[in-house]
């Protein structure tokens, strides 16, 4: 390919021919990339006009001017490499890529702009850097790979949901979800079913995406204003090119594995410690031996409740695609199949994924391309994250150990009715269907015509639909739901998210150093919810699930809500001489969610570069490839509230005597509008030693302002809140890349990518001068942060719990004077570590993803932790109880009820359910073994390798409960998280 | 080319012409209030939902039958869930948590009707049942808070007269919902009142254990007002207007109208209960599909259904209050639960006969008016009224006539254990116990609660008391 385009350039070239020779040098000029010959590459002498080309081959022959000594070597698209002669007649060079010229493409709806130029903060993560990971989604890929982003699955589910947050949280109440655009159709996230966390990102397969690049600040976002305060994820999935048809399959199979599991007390340690609780609060010691059975009794026996609800879930995946082109037209074509089991019973997903990316040119004006994707997505979810007596994470753990699971003939056994509602969380796991399907599809047709070489217009058209179709069954064959028969309900979710924009695109270079390019258009989007439920009772056999076999329709429930956004926007740049750039971007936007008089928003960016590298004083720098600053300032918009936040509301109050009644649900406000982020921004990118080292560094300061914020109201006006424009939430930061190449020696190479997010939260401001909302927000704090009483320990004089006064004392009581502002929720820094070792065909790579600074809560510890005085079975730890004045212990008294007289109950909320929510986790192994590619050619391969991988294999943390991780979100419960899981897998992946 | 830019020109101006439409949307499952209380039907709609609310678990669904009787002597927990284990033990905030934004919401829809009624399209008569059902229901709530939150009048303990905030205007933007403090009891006795002195005036009689009980009426609004009257030791007018409220639902001095003791039982399984004076009617789709056996009251207080949680059973001083012959005794029917040793009691007065754990719930009972007109008149003196209300009530419970020589405050014993045994799981007894000034005293190794103690009264929110700093905590709660 190389050669035929430059067979011409090579033409040209050869004119300059030699004079005045003295010697003579010979030589090959090859590239590093495939060890063939450079046609075409210029050779100089240095200091001189003196040169020649390559020949096809990419030999060359030079005659060298008396009192030169230096040749520069150079082609386009490797870099410069200058040779001292000396008495050498024979020089072979080999060029390495050049980093600059491989700066990839960023491709938008709008347009497609070079990353070189681009001088916002933008970081990017390729495709093949996730490829083949068992991932669900991409979102889940950027995890630790990318500075400024913070990636927490907050959900184990397989296909679950995750967290994303670029440069911290700026919204309080409004959403903080960056905006997704997958190959410029801007998708919905968040989840799709109501029966088990299923991701909406999901649908995209994640080996179909070439680059996922990130826009932090806000002259990169702004073209995106009106919702791009929280930054923008752009996705641009694969396209085929012009040539043989390529082909791709890769297949791997593995297994899942808890991460790990409450260590919970068995029949003996809970009766021990149940007997003692019941004893204290001078109830009947008989009563705890009718319920937890008797500590002295050695036939006493334990079942295992997690034993029956945990295992090594199967995980496969394959995946095949076809890729290619011609002249008129190209594709890419591709399937997957993907399967993943739960470390919990009953739980998992599976998704079928179909794609063709087509792009053809009728004419050479005239481009027309579709990316067509289809995926079907099932999830069999749990019940999990909250405290839920029905749910598997904690139920398993708070089950008695006394009471057995099965009956002798192997069906389920009753559970206690004074516990646990009375629900055998085994039967109910194993018989409650919880099922979710989905078929969803992220599509989009482009016309764009070229007028002239600087002037081209294009029509851009995508669409994000999901239909999704829940079943959720509980059987009468549950004791609980069988005085009833049983009940399903099933519910239809109808997404619909449509968006459109028409924009003119120039580009022109004038006297070979002033390029301007810009984008002018208008866009639309508009998105509708639909959803329809029913409920059916009284099965006649609970095999029979649906509504056709209920004795009585029960209950029916339909709504709609929809959104409307419309924008104007306009782009221009300037590039002098590839030193200099200015970027100004204006966008106008107007939504359906704002109050009647607020609609529209202005929203704005510039910037500015200054490529020093490229400066003549320092083009004798060897070392320096590339060094540009850059500096940025710009306001971008959220309006991520309900459909109707602004307007009063008077809807469903229920019904009485079978009249609908009606309620003011919600008081408007009809001057609410956007809120705003204002960012600055000042990096460096720098590329030294021949690309060993490239890092990028931003400093930043993202101020939200005019905050939708929830302002809480006095519970006795009848409402809870009133969503109003006010309060300022600062975010700044340091975000840091580093890639370098620390060691070639021969086939051996150790690679190392590094990145971290230095950053900080603070409220600056709330409203009519207040300094605090209750306990939840304070100005000079960050906006999520714990707020609770101060634990002291056990009192070894009577086993009780201590709290500090907060006048340096003790009490035992709690209440609005004993409690403090403890930490932030919110991490002060994040990144991930890769080291990549490669010994010829092997390579292993070792990732670690970390995250420092929040303290995370965990009220599974209510449960479990309650000191034997509640109802559920606590952990092993909680023998080391007080039992006589003197006995320094770790846990107190236990006392039935919690709640001894003269103290809080045991229960209370204080930090010692708290604990460092930091941790470094082993995300990601990886070895990789390529066959030769002459045995792989053998086979009829053009490439095969094999490989093996592990995610999640150790985390290092002082959290308390299973996974730091999936608590550390402190908006959220901690109940019952469903913990991520360790993952082993091994495959295949082979190229045509 | 020129083509191209014509079509492209003509499609701009489109575009930018329909921007005004363009973002257009309509929310499809609400109204504005302009258009929802144009009329008449509009506020009444907003009024069934306050009946809703009364339903809700934390208001008369659970709490407020539940917790006025653990908290007293009349219950005791026999499955520890964690629920009511602490207003078993009295332990500190364990109390009735009223202030809450449905309580709330339920007197700020009252208070959006009275506030518009007037202006709205319909007939009159619509529009008085609708004043007079909004004045009776604010009332109620404020009762059943001032009851919670604070001393009834001439009961202060150390003088402390705080009771609920007041809001009588409707909060309909920000502006309305400023911060308040806390009014008197005198003040919020006094709007209880006048708001049902008004609802008698406007709201239309209705047939005892007839459909009318479902709603508010004239005899209710009577009948709680006379409560209201006994409750701030306004004996006086608590008799006369027990009397009224009596003649209004045609009950006799001789407790005709009452069900006769055969009936007693069954009458909780009638709906509505034929002495029902006002009663909240559930249906099944009020309810969550869990909501029967995890929050009713016949899951919490029976074990008919096998999936019942089963928690409470009458307290052993309880059932050493019934008298030989009380039919009230057959509310309770022996069982065993697992986990409690011995014998316990299964409450026959939530059986959930609608189906599934489901029933209505009787907020006042006809009873009532005998047992508030007999306190009364032993207060001001008519012991032989007071005896014989007593005896007309005790004659449909298959108990004897009070003899001539019950009097003083052995009278009065018998008018409070006739109140408990007739309103055992009605949520009457913490509240009987404390407007009278009594300790609560208990059974096992409970400690007494003295009248004076700061747990009487309950505790208003923390975060309620951090939001508004003119909100005053009752004393003891730090």
């Amino acid at each position: 390919m190389r050669k035929v385009l430059l067979l011409g350039l090579m033409l040209f070239l050869a004119s300059a021919v030699v004079f005045a020779q003295s010697r003579v040098i010979t030589g090959t000029i090859t590239s590093t990339e495939d060890g063939l010959g450079v046609p075409g590459a210029t050779v100089l002498v240095k200091g001189t006009t003196v040169g020649t080309a390559t020949d096809l081959d990419g030999n060359y022959s030079i005659s060298v001017p008396a009192g030169s000594n230096v040749l520069v070597f150079s082609f386009v698209g490797l870099r410069s490499q200058e040779v001292t002669i000396g008495n050498q007649t024979t020089i072979n060079v080999a060029l390495e890529p050049d980093v600059q010229a491989l700066s990839e493409f960023v491709i938008t709806s709008y347009g497609d702009q070079s990353k070189r130029e681009i001088t916002g903060a933008i970081a990017s993560v390729k495709g093949e850097v996730f490829q083949d990971l068992p991932m669900q989604s991409f979102d889940r890929a950027m995890q630790g790979r990318i500075a400024g982003v913070q990636v927490t699955s907050a959900s184990g589910q397989p296909g679950g949901t995750l967290n994303v947050r670029i440069r911290g949280v700026g919204s309080i109440n409004a959403g903080n979800d960056p905006l997704y655009i997958v190959d410029g159709v801007q998708v919905n996230n968040g989840g799709l079913s109501g029966q088990g966390s299923q991701n909406a990102l999901a649908s995209i397969n994640p080996n179909d995406i070439e680059s996922i690049e990130v826009l932090k600040d806000a002259a990169a976002a702004a073209i995106y204003g009106a919702q791009a305060a929280n930054g923008v994820v752009l996705i641009t999935t694969k396209r085929g090119t012009k040539g043989a048809t390529k082909t791709r399959l890769s297949v791997q199979e593995g297994i899942v594995q808890p991460l790990g599991l409450y260590d919970v007390m068995n029949a003996t340690q809970l009766a021990t410690i149940k007997r003692d609780a019941y004893l204290n609060a001078g109830r009947d010691p008989n009563d705890a031996a009718a319920t937890y059975g008797n500590p002295e009794d050695p036939n006493l026996e334990s079942y295992d409740w997690l034993d029956a609800l945990y295992r090594n879930g199967r995980l496969s995946v394959y995946d095949l695609s076809v890729s290619g082109g011609d002249e008129k037209t190209t594709f890419f074509l591709s399937g997957s199949y993907t399967k993943q089991e739960g470390q919990i019973i009953m739980s998992d997903y599976q998704r079928a994924t179909g794609r063709l990316n087509l792009t053809h040119r009728p004419s050479k004006k005239f481009t027309v391309s579709a990316n067509i994707s289809l995926a079907f997505q099932e999830t069999n979810g749990s019940i999990a994250n909250g405290n839920f007596v029905n749910g598997p994470f904690m139920a398993g753990f708070s089950a008695r150990p006394n009471v057995p699971i099965y009956n002798e003939d192997g069906t389920f056994a009753p559970y206690p009715s004074n516990h646990l509602f009375g629900y055998n969380i085994v039967q109910g796991v194993n018989e409650e269907l919880r099922n979710a399907k989905t078929v969803q599809t992220v599509s989009n047709l482009q016309l764009n015509y070229q007028f002239a070489p600087w002037l081209s217009f294009t029509s851009y058209f995508g669409i994000d639909f999901s239909d999704n179709a829940d079943i959720n069954n509980r059987p009468s064959t549950i004791p609980v739901f069988s005085s009833y028969g049983g009940a399903s309900v099933f519910t239809a979710r109808r997404k619909n998210n449509f968006n459109t924009n028409h924009n003119f695109n120039f580009n022109k270079k004038f006297n070979d150093v002033h390029t301007i390019t810009g984008v002018l258009g208008f866009e639309y989007k508009g998105a509708q919810d639909d959803l329809q439920s029913a409920t059916g009772r009284g099965f006649p056999n609970p095999t029979l699930i649906y509504l056709q076999n209920a004795a009585t329709p029960f209950a029916v429930n339909s709504n709609f809500t929809e959104y409307k956004r419309a924008g104007f926007f306009g782009q221009a740049k300037y590039d002098y001489d590839d030193r200099y750039t200015a970027d100004v971007t204006l966008r106008r936007d107007g939504h359906s969610r704002f109050g009647d008089k607020n609609r529209w928003g202005t929203f704005y960016a510039a910037s500015l570069g200054w490529r020093l590298s490229s400066e003549a004083f320092l083009q004798d720098v060897n070392w320096l490839d590339n060094l540009r600053m850059r500096a940025s300032y710009g306001v971008t918009g959220n309006s991520l509230i309900p459909d109707f936040a602004s307007r009063s509301l008077v809807g469903d109050g229920g019904q009485y005597l079978g009249n609908g009644a009606l309620t003011l649900n919600q008081l408007g406000n009809d001057l609410l509008t956007w809120e705003e982020a204002e960012t600055v921004n000042v990096g460096l990118d720098w590329t030294l030693f021949n690309g060993r080292i490239i890092g990028t560094v931003d400093f930043w300061r993202k101020n939200s302002k005019s905050l939708l914020f929830n302002t809480p109201l006095p519970t006795d006006s009848g409402f809870g809140t009133i969503t109003r424009n006010t309060g300022t939430v600062r975010n700044q930061g340091i975000d840091i890349d580093i890639q370098t190449v620390n060691i070639v020696a021969g086939k051996f190479q150790w690679n190392t990518g590094f990145n971290i997010t230095f950053l900080e939260n603070e409220l600056l401001s709330l409203y009519d001068g207040l300094d605090r909302v209750g306990n939840d927000l304070i100005v000079g704090k960050p906006i999520q942060f714990w707020y609770t009483n101060t634990y002291l320990g056990v009192n070894p004089a009577n086993g009780r719990q201590m709290f500090s006064d907060m006048n340096g004392g003790y009490t035992y009581i709690t209440g609005t004077s004993t409690q403090s502002y403890i930490g932030s929720g919110l991490p002060s820094s994040y990144g991930g570590l890769s080291n990549t070792l490669t010994f010829g065909p092997v390579s292993l790579e070792v990732f670690f993803q970390y995250q420092f600074g929040n303290m995370a809560w965990n009220s599974d510890l209510y449960n479990l932790g309650d000191w034997g005085s509640g109802t559920d079975n606590q952990l092993v730890d909680m023998l080391d109880y007080w039992k006589q004045p003197g006995d320094v212990t770790t846990v107190g008294r236990p006392y039935e009820g919690g709640q001894a007289p003269g103290t809080s109950n045991i229960s209370t909320a204080s930090t010692r359910l708290l604990s460092d929510g930091g941790y470094i986790r082993l995300k990601q192994v990886t070895l990789n073994y390529t066959l030769p590619s002459v045995a792989a050619s053998k086979i009829g391969m053009s490439s095969a390798s094999l490989f093996v991988q592990g995610l999640n294999l150790a985390t290092f943390t002082k959290y308390n409960g299973i996974d730091p991780e999936a608590n550390s979100l402190s908006t959220e419960t901690t109940y019952g998280r469903y913990p991520n899981a360790k993952q082993f897998t091994a495959g295949i992946n082979l190229n045509f | 080319m020129k083509k191209y830019i014509q079509i492209l020109t003509l499609g701009g101006a489109l575009a930018l012409g329909s921007c005004s439409d363009l973002l257009d949307t309509e929310p499809r499952q609400s109204l504005t209030p302009e258009t929802a209380f144009a009329d008449v039907d509009g506020y009444q709609s907003l009024i069934y939902t306050v009946y809703g609310r009364a339903r809700g678990f934390n208001n008369y669904g659970q709490q407020l039958m539940i917790a006025p009787e653990i908290m007293a002597d009349n219950l005791k927990i026999i499955a520890n869930t964690g629920r009511y284990i602490g207003q078993e033990a009295n332990a500190d905030r364990a109390h009735i948590n009223l202030w809450r934004t449905d309580y709330w919401s339920g007197i700020n829809e009252a208070n959006i009707a009275l506030a518009g009624i007037d202006e709205a399209e319909g007939d009159d008569a619509a529009r008085n049942v609708v004043k007079g059902e909004a004045y009776f229901l604010r009332a109620m709530f404020y009762f059943d808070m001032s009851k919670v939150f604070g001393y009834e009048p001439g009961k202060e303990v150390n003088g402390w007269d705080k009771s609920v905030i007041i809001r009588t205007t409707p909060t309909l933007g920000f502006s309305d919902a400023d911060f308040r403090t806390r009014a008197t009891n005198r003040e919020v006795y006094d709007l209880i009142e006048s708001d049902l002195t008004a609802a008698i005036g406007l709201l239309p009689t209705a047939t005892l254990g007839g459909s009318g009980v479902y709603r508010a009426s004239k005899g209710s609004a009577e009948a709680l007002l006379s409560r209201v009257y006994l409750y701030e030791g306004k004996y006086a007018e608590a008799a006369s207007m027990a009397t009224q409220a009596m003649a209004t639902f045609g009950l006799g001095n001789d407790g005709s109208g009452l069900v006769d003791a055969a009936n007693y039982v069954s009458s909780f399984a009638t709906y509505p209960n034929p002495e029902s004076l006002f009663e909240i009617e559930i249906r099944s789709n009020d309810w969550s599909t869990v909501d029967g056996v995890n929050n009713s009251m016949c899951s919490l207080s029976a074990n008919v259904f096998a999936s019942a949680q089963f928690i409470v059973t009458a307290s052993d001083e309880l059932l050493a209050s019934y008298e030989e012959g009380d039919v009230r005794m057959d509310t309770w029917t022996e069982t065993t639960r697992s986990g409690a040793a011995g014998t316990v009691y299964r409450s026959n007065k939530w059986l959930g006969t609608k189906g599934d754990f489901l029933e209505n719930l009787p907020i006042m009972r006809a009873a009532e008016l005998y047992l508030i007109r007999a306190e009364a008149r032993y207060r001001t003196g008519d012991e032989t009224g007071a005896r014989a209300d007593l005896s007309a009530l005790r004659s449909k419970r298959g108990l004897a006539a009070v003899g001539s020589g019950v009097s003083g405050s052995s009278l009065f014993d018998l008018i409070m254990n006739e109140r408990r045994v007739e309103f055992a799981l009605e949520g009457h007894r913490w509240f009987d116990l404390k407007r009278n000034g009594m300790d609560i005293t208990k059974a096992g190794s409970f400690e007494t609660v003295p009248y004076s103690d700061y747990r009487i009264l309950a505790p208003i929110p923390n975060d309620q008391i951090i939001l508004n700093e003119g909100l005053e905590n009752n004393p003891g709660y730090n």
